[in-house]
């Protein structure tokens, strides 16, 4: 299930599996440097075995997957875009991924900017002078592609690690 | 000359403690040979560089140009620049409230955001009430417009137990009338029965306007009907004293229990065309009378009203016999036209006003009796509401 050989993504929900039945006394809630010694050990693996610009592409669509998963999941895709927005904020607030917060959105051009606060993959990370949120770039064009049924491109202008408080996303329509 | 190309960068540093920025490094030649004086210049220029953008960005940011672009990779600004990013999402989230979206909230931000929530909270229970209000007013409309039909409806209703035109031409040769109820509805009916040669005609004023002063029009309508059926119509004063009765009987019963207290007064003049005689009987309505000899004279009506507890049912109504000469008007009007309250004094109509406009008008066709008579009252009146169902029944002889 999990280790066959596949062509295409086979991910499920479902995957996830039962957490309150498989952690009854430790809860559904781990360390964020848990989470933090995954992604940075899987990403060093990754550079050195595909390279910087791979590693980080890998990181971008596998965050893009679980952006797409987490949208038809746990969101209403009924809503209108300011509800969903509110819906989206909320949901990452409970879930302790990080503040969302909406500085632009042209509905017309398809064309957002945001922030994240207190991010999961960053925030307090030393200042590298390089953005590192590849996964959360990749996370946020999932939840656009998946509530709008278009393909964007998410870019990080703005990183923790480049010595800014808060990251900042643009979001732009993917022109083939 | 290192001694003084320190001084220049001592000078630019000390500018910069000052919140100013010097162009004096740019005198310091570009290829140094000293690395370490080289490394400090280099520094110390991105120092001054990142001091400039950063003062450029916080100058559009206290002014409150959210437009601008914070610099990149300028860690001078990196708390300015979280909160330009608050305040691009505040600006945001407040132009979603002010299109109705009160689904926003502000998380983390101290005071402000329990202030702001509580805001939104506020505007979505304001447009809660205002949506109960907008139901409620719709639903009121709804209703209204329903008991307008149904009013409407009853006016119709209450229009055809007036005498047909057909039935006024038939018998009256010159007449006119004017019924205005104050609402749709009115409490004020005129009757007539009889034939060319005999007949009696009457303006009836019920307790009330609208809906009960016309259910009691009914009433009176049937009592009348019924009373002439009974006794006839050559003696009102007899038709008064039964009809008396029978609203008497008929609204104890209604009102048994209740706290009403509703009767009519009425003005029955019956009519003799060929020996030109008529007997006049009257509850609280006057006749008035006006023919070439005489100016318009009142023949008043008793000061007892019909169908009230309070009315006796053995009470005797006079009946006035007078014999007319040649050209004579009758007129019978309910109080409504001569209680009218003008617009300029305040003063009624009154008796004075309504002779004199009977006096003017002798003579003349019925339809400028209508006209002229109407034209005083409407004068009067003016922009004064009406206070009461007005009618007049005006026959000539």
């Amino acid at each position: 299930m999990f280790k066959e050989e596949r062509s295409g993504y086979k991910f499920e929900w479902k995957d996830l599996g039962d957490i309150e039945q498989g952690r009854p006394n430790l809860g559904p809630t781990t360390s964020v440097s848990v989470y933090r010694l995954m992604q940075y050990t899987l990403r060093d693996v990754l550079i050195t075995r595909y390279g910087v610009k791979a590693a980080n592409e890998i990181l971008y669509e596998a965050g893009k997957l679980a952006g797409s998963e987490f949208c038809k999941n746990l969101m209403n895709l009924d809503a209108d875009f300011s509800g969903f927005v509110a819906q989206l904020q909320d949901t990452l607030k409970n879930l302790n991924v990080g503040v969302l917060r909406i500085e632009k959105a042209d509905l017309d051009n398809m064309d957002f900017v945001m922030t994240v606060s207190e991010d999961l993959d960053c925030s307090g990370l030393p200042l590298v002078e390089e953005t590192v949120c590849d996964y959360d770039e990749g996370f946020i064009s999932g939840i656009l592609k998946t509530y709008t049924g278009k393909e964007f491109e998410v870019k990080e202008v703005d990183c923790w690690a480049t010595g800014d408080r808060t990251c900042r996303f643009t979001a732009k329509l993917k022109h083939f | 000359m290192n001694k003084s190309k320190l001084g220049l960068i001592a000078e630019s540093l000390k500018e910069l403690a000052y919140g100013r920025v010097s162009d004096l490094m740019e005198k310091l030649p570009s290829d140094l040979e000293d690395e370490d004086l080289a490394l400090l210049v280099e520094e110390a220029v991105k120092l001054i560089k990142s001091y400039s953008e950063a003062q450029k960005f916080l100058e559009a940011l206290s002014d409150g140009r959210l437009e601008v672009e914070p610099p990149a990779r300028n860690y001078f600004i990196s708390p300015f620049k979280q909160l330009h990013a608050n305040l691009k999402h505040l600006t945001w989230q407040t132009q979603q409230v002010a299109k109705g979206d009160f689904n926003q909230k502000v998380d983390f931000l101290g005071d402000f955001s329990s202030a702001f929530n509580s805001m939104i909270e506020s505007l979505k229970e304001k447009r809660l009430i205002e949506s109960a209000l907008e139901k409620s007013h719709e639903e009121l409309k709804e209703a209204n417009s329903k008991i307008l039909d149904s009013i409407d409806y009853a006016g119709s209703i209450q229009s055809a137990i007036l005498p047909p035109t057909q039935q006024l031409d038939s018998i009256l040769s010159s007449y006119f009338v004017i019924w205005n109820p104050r609402d749709v509805l009115g409490g004020d009916i005129y009757w007539l029965v009889g034939d060319k040669e005999e007949f009696a005609f009457a303006v009836v004023d019920c307790t009330g306007h609208g809906v009960p002063g016309a259910i009691m029009t009914m009433m009176a309508v049937t009592s009348l009907k019924r009373a002439e059926h009974e006794i006839g119509f050559r003696d009102p004063g007899a038709l008064l004293e039964r009809v008396n009765i029978l609203m008497r009987d008929g609204l104890r019963h209604r009102s048994r229990g209740k706290l009403y207290d509703d009767g009519m007064d009425i003005g029955v003049c019956y009519v003799d065309r060929v020996k030109r005689k008529v007997i006049y009987s009257g509850a609280h309505v006057s006749l008035y009378v006006c023919c070439d000899d005489l100016d318009a004279v009142e023949i008043k009506g008793n000061n007892h009203s019909l169908g009230y507890k309070s009315s006796n049912p053995n009470y005797r109504f006079t009946n006035r016999e007078l014999h007319l000469p040649e050209i004579t008007d009758l007129y019978l009007t309910t109080d409504g036209l001569i209680d009218q309250i003008g617009f300029s004094k305040g003063l009624p109509f009154g008796k004075r006003r309504f002779k004199r406009a009977i006096v003017n008008n002798y003579g003349s066709s019925p339809e400028h009796k209508r006209r002229g008579l109407l034209k005083e009252f409407e004068t009067h009146m003016g922009d004064e509401n009406q206070r009461d169902d007005v009618t007049v029944f005006a026959i000539s002889l």
